[in-house]
C-alpha cells in the first residue's frame, strides 16, 4: 500500500506523503490529550489567582488614564473581572474608578485603563482586583 | 514520491482545509466559543478529542471503503490528515483574528484549537474524501451506516450552535407546549428533508411512509438528540440546572442536530 504506482487506480492508493501528514495529525492528537491531562491532574487544581499591576500613567481627555495589566497566575478563567483603583492624598480617599475585564483565562493577562480627573502622580495610588465571578 | 503524487496531496490537503474551514468557521467566530474552551472541565475537554478522533476515524472507514478500498494504514492516514487540517485552519484563522495568540499564549490557544477540532475534522475528513476529483467513494449503504452517517452530520450542526447563549434563552423562555412543537418541528423537517423536496440526494420510501419514518426519521431524531445532550453536558449546560431545563436545551439544540443529520444522509 505504501507504493501509489504500482496500481491502475492510483488515485485510490494512500502516498508516503499522507501516511506523513497522517501521523503528524496522530501526534497532534496524542499532544493534545497529554496537554488536558497534565492541566487536569497539576494546573486546574487551583482557583484564579489574579494581581494587578500599573503600566503607565498618561494624560488622556479631560483627565489621567492609569494603565493597567491583569494577570491571572491560578488554573481557572476568572470572568467579570473588577478593578478598581483609588487616589489618596493626605489620608483622605480623593477619587475612585473602576473597570471590568469580561474574562482573563488561567496564565494570561489583559489590559485595561482606569480614569481619573486628578493626576494621580500627586497622591496614594492603590490598584488591585476587586472581585470576580466564577464561570 | 511521484510528482502527480505530491499534487494529489496537496490538493487533497487544499481540500481538507477548505472542508475544515466550512464546517468550522461559524463556531470559530462565536465569542461564547473562545470562552467555553478555557472554562471547560478538562477531563470533559478530553473525551471530546477522544470523540471526536473516533468520529472522524469511523467517516474516513467508510469513505475510504468502497471497491479500491484504502485498506486500515489509509483510512487511519487519511484521518490523521482531517486532524491536522482542522487544527491548522483553525489556528492559522484565530491566530489572524487575535483570538489566539499560538506563541505568548500557547496554553489557551491548545484549549481553542482542541474544542473546534470536532467540527472542523469532520468537515476536512468530509470535503476531501468526498468533493473532488480522485474522491473516494462510501461503499456502505446498510442501516448501521446510515445511523452513523446521520449521527456525523448532527454532530457538524449541533457543535456550532451548542456554545451560544441563545440556546440556554430559547430553552429558558419555552414552555412545554412549544417544546413538544418543536420536536414535531424537527421530526417534520428531517422527513421532508430527505423524502419530500427533491433535493440530490433524495431518497425513495421504498418501504412504506410509516417505516422509513420509524426507522430512520425517528432513529435520526434520537441520535441527534443525544448527540446535543452530549455536547451540552460537554460544555458545561447542564451543571447546576434541572432535568426540565436540560430536556429543553437539548430539544432546542436537536433542531439544528436534526436538519444536520438530514442533510448528512443527502449528501454523504
Amino acid at each position: 500500500m505504501d507504493d501509489d504506482e504500482d496500481r491502475s487506480g492510483g488515485k485510490e492508493r494512500t502516498t508516503g506523503g499522507e501516511y506523513a501528514l497522517g501521523a503528524l495529525g496522530g501526534l497532534l492528537v496524542v499532544l493534545l490529550l497529554g496537554f488536558l491531562t497534565y492541566q487536569a491532574v497539576a494546573v486546574r487544581e487551583s482557583g484564579a489567582e489574579l494581581s494587578v499591576t500599573v503600566t503607565s500613567v498618561e494624560p488622556s481627555g479631560d483627565g489621567y488614564a492609569v494603565h493597567f495589566r491583569v494577570v491571572n497566575t491560578g488554573g481557572r478563567t476568572a470572568e467579570q473581572v473588577q478593578v478598581s483603583g483609588t487616589l489618596s492624598q493626605n489620608g483622605s480617599e480623593v477619587e475612585q474608578s473602576t473597570a471590568t475585564v469580561a474574562y482573563v483565562p488561567p496564565e494570561s493577562w489583559r489590559v485595561g485603563a482606569l480614569l481619573f480627573s486628578e493626576d494621580p502622580g500627586t497622591g496614594r495610588l492603590q490598584v488591585g482586583p476587586s472581585g470576580y465571578t466564577a464561570p | 514520491m511521484s510528482r502527480t503524487g505530491d499534487q494529489e496531496l496537496a490538493k487533497g490537503v487544499g481540500r481538507a482545509l477548505a472542508g475544515a474551514l466550512l464546517f468550522a468557521l461559524p463556531l470559530l467566530m462565536t465569542m461564547e466559543f473562545w470562552r467555553l474552551a478555557h472554562t471547560v472541565e478538562r477531563y470533559r475537554l478530553a473525551l471530546l478529542v477522544v470523540v471526536t478522533v473516533l468520529l472522524v476515524l469511523g467517516l474516513n472507514r467508510s469513505f475510504g471503503s468502497g471497491p479500491d478500498g484504502v485498506g486500515v494504514g489509509g483510512y487511519l492516514a487519511d484521518a490523521g490528515v482531517a486532524l491536522l487540517a482542522a487544527a491548522v485552519a483553525a489556528t492559522v484563522v484565530l491566530g489572524t483574528l487575535g483570538v489566539i495568540d499560538p506563541l505568548r499564549d500557547w496554553r489557551a490557544a491548545l484549549s481553542v484549537i482542541a474544542m473546534e477540532t470536532l467540527p472542523a475534522a469532520i468537515g476536512a475528513s468530509y470535503a476531501r474524501s468526498q468533493l473532488g476529483q480522485g474522491s473516494r467513494r462510501p461503499a456502505g449503504t446498510g442501516y448501521g451506516h446510515e445511523v452513523f452517517l446521520m449521527t456525523a452530520g448532527a454532530v457538524v450542526f449541533a457543535a456550532n450552535i451548542a456554545p451560544t447563549e441563545e440556546v440556554v434563552l430559547l430553552a429558558a423562555d419555552a414552555g412545554p407546549v412549544r417544546v413538544v412543537l418543536l420536536v414535531v418541528l424537527s421530526l417534520v423537517l428531517m422527513h421532508g428533508f430527505v423524502y419530500a423536496v427533491g433535493f440530490g440526494g433524495q431518497e425513495k420510501a421504498t418501504s412504506g411512509l410509516v417505516r422509513s419514518f420509524l426507522t430512520l426519521t425517528v432513529v435520526g431524531y434520537a441520535a441527534a438528540f443525544a448527540v446535543s445532550a452530549y455536547i451540552l453536558w460537554t460544555f458545561g449546560r447542564f451543571d447546576g440546572t434541572g432535568l426540565t431545563m436540560a430536556v429543553s436545551q437539548t430539544v432546542v439544540l436537536a433542531l439544528p442536530g436534526s436538519i444536520g443529520a438530514a442533510a448528512a444522509r443527502l449528501i454523504l
